[in-house]
């Protein structure tokens, strides 16, 4: 379980995350919805130990994350986020093995488990047949896929994603999505940041309202309504309704 | 099927260690044999002979200038390598992120103030040069750095500033001490006239341990040269890796600069044209650096002692002369990619 205890964060004066509290629990996929500036990206920073939270602590299965070693948290926690390709032209396979680390000591090369563990995640994620491309080669859609690939290959039991979906057409939205349900359903502990509404009532188990750095509610799918969400984003409910696919809403 | 080309890419590694390997021995026998005051027949003669002033010629001045090349190429190459990887960066390397002119400074002052202390045998040029390029390499990251991330530009901007504060320094040094100007204005154009066994006793260990800790950070590099948050996030220490990699780049690039002065660009381009032929997997990248920068510096230190023989140009003005279009070329390579 990731547990948030008051946990504050600041950049400069503007507090990005005030006093927050927040339980997520095992084999759920929690999304976190909320504007610009509420404060998601900063709680995920915080869970992943990428940031330290200046008051509070971020606990996960008990242990403070803050104190963590590199290696251990990288067992723990693994993190997808928009992938941007580096200027060093790696394979396909290169880069999902990086997922391996972790489990490596400095001499250590991957053995046949680990290898068997990156072809795995490259048949689930569709991109075996791509694993000699270079990476400068392949489209942003593939690109997310070997990021997600890489991050499940680190076979952490929590999972954060930062905007996994962007950029990428609906069909692709559909697949990530899909993959992270069906790992979810085998224990895997996901927290999203999620700008779709749509896509976020399907698939949350629990879904966390953030504005201005508080969390405002945790409900489940069943309980949003336009009111609640018309408050989140500012918006009319006639502004809403175009946006939302869910008429019951 | 992938078993297949894993192999493959063992074997041209391979392949490439063991053409590197003779071009260096080849290139070796050929910089033995040729320079100014003694043809190619009279150096083969006294390399059979062994006795006589050729001789000394041979064994005494060319070589250990010959193995310093090597080691200043190697070193130069392997340390360019790991900061591109570290910063993410193809534009990196000693001399741009001012650690050469940092080292520089500080044995500019150790030769004009003529310090004459030593620490483990290693001279005060070398300790002083050691000093300031630590200094520098971290004073760069420090200034490139705003909101905890480091930018490529602003890491090649603070990297001119500090080497151009740095070179104005050691002018400064020169103009103070003009008895050893001429010393500082030799050195400070990247030379191996000064080669000596004795120096080669405590540059040899430096290098070649600077290389092997570099070589044990392969994969960490692997890993930063996708980003530091992805590296992190993958497992790495980044802090701590990033410390080790700053302080050994910039031990072995002041190791050569003690020795050799300021050889600029061998460490830019070397590494690109392995990663063109190899790829970018530092476990191959750094050691087929080392040879290949290895052979190259010869190569330029052999055509600087004949092209205008009997006078001598200094090496670093070869490197520059390659190096600065080289630089041009990746740099409009890489704001095509951006």
């Amino acid at each position: 379980m990731i547990k948030l205890q008051n946990t504050s964060y600041s950049y400069g004066k503007r507090f990005s995350l005030e006093n927050v509290s927040l339980d997520i629990p095992k084999g759920s996929i929690t999304i976190l919805l909320g504007p610009n500036g509420s404060g998601k990206t900063t709680l995920l920073n915080l869970v992943s130990g990428g940031l330290l939270p200046q008051s509070g602590k971020v606990l996960i299965d008990n242990q403070n994350v803050s104190h963590m070693k590199s290696r251990v948290r990288a067992k723990n926690i693994a993190v997808v986020r928009q992938f941007v390709s580096a200027p060093f032209n790696y394979s396909v396979f290169d880069i999902v093995s990086m997922g391996r680390y972790a489990y490596k000591r400095r001499f250590e090369t991957l053995n046949s488990d680990d290898i068997k563990i990156v072809r795995l995640f490259m048949k689930e994620l569709g991109i075996d047949s791509l694993q000699d491309e270079y990476v400068s080669k392949i489209s942003g859609g593939e690109l997310q896929r070997v990021s997600l690939a890489r991050a499940l290959s680190q076979q952490s039991e929590y999972l954060l994603l930062d905007e996994p979906v962007n950029h990428l057409d609906i069909r692709h939205r559909y697949d990530i999505l899909n993959i992270i349900k069906n790992r979810s359903e085998q224990g895997l502990t996901t927290l999203c940041v999620l700008h779709d509404i749509n896509l976020a009532m399907q698939y949350a188990d629990q879904l966390v309202l953030m504005k201005e750095g508080k969390v405002l509610d945790i409900l489940t799918p069943k309980q949003i309504n336009k009111a609640k969400l018309s408050a989140l984003y500012d918006v009319t409910e006639q502004e809403l309704a175009t946006m939302i696919f869910d008429k019951s809403i | 099927m992938e078993k297949d080309i894993k192999a493959q890419a063992q074997k041209k590694f391979l392949i490439g260690i063991i053409i590197l390997a003779v071009a260096l021995v080849i290139m070796t026998g050929v910089s033995l044999l040729t320079g100014a005051g003694m043809d190619m027949k009279k150096s083969l003669a006294a390399l059979l002979d062994g006795e006589g002033t050729a001789s000394v010629i041979l064994w005494k001045i060319r070589l250990p200038r010959i193995l310093m090349c090597i080691l200043a190429g190697a070193v130069l190459s392997v340390c360019g390598a790991a900061l591109q990887g570290l910063f993410k960066n193809p534009l990196c390397d000693p001399h741009i992120l001012g650690v050469s002119s940092g080292a520089g400074l500080g044995a500019a002052i150790a030769i004009a103030l003529g310090f004459t202390y030593s620490f483990l045998g290693v001279g005060s040029i070398t300790l002083m040069a050691f000093a300031t390029g630590i200094l520098s390499i971290f004073l760069v990251t420090a200034l490139a750095k705003s909101g905890g991330k480091v930018s490529n530009i602003s890491l090649l901007l603070s990297g001119i500033a500090v080497g151009a504060f740095m070179g104005a320094g050691i002018l400064l040094v020169m103009r103070m001490a003009h008895d050893k100007a001429e010393n500082i204005i030799f050195w400070t154009m990247g030379s191996m006239t000064f080669a000596s066994y004795k120096q080669l006793l405590y540059t040899a260990p430096i290098v070649i341990v600077t290389m092997t800790l570099i070589m044990f950070h392969s994969r960490e590099l692997d890993m930063l040269s996708q980003g530091e948050t992805w590296a992190a996030e993958g497992g790495v220490n980044v802090a701590l890796t990033r410390n080790v990699i700053l302080i050994l780049a910039a031990i072995g690039t002041a190791a050569v600069v003690a020795g050799s002065g300021i050889i600029g660009f061998v460490g830019l381009m070397i590494p690109h044209v392995v990663r063109m032929i190899f790829g970018p997997k530092h476990s191959r990248l750094l050691p087929l650096s080392a040879l290949l920068g290895a052979v190259f510096l010869l190569l330029m230190d052999t055509l600087a002692r004949i092209i205008i023989a009997p006078l001598e140009i200094p090496v670093g003005i070869l490197t520059a002369m390659v190096g600065a279009p080289f630089f041009i070329y990746i740099l409009k390579r890489s704001v095509k990619n951006d």
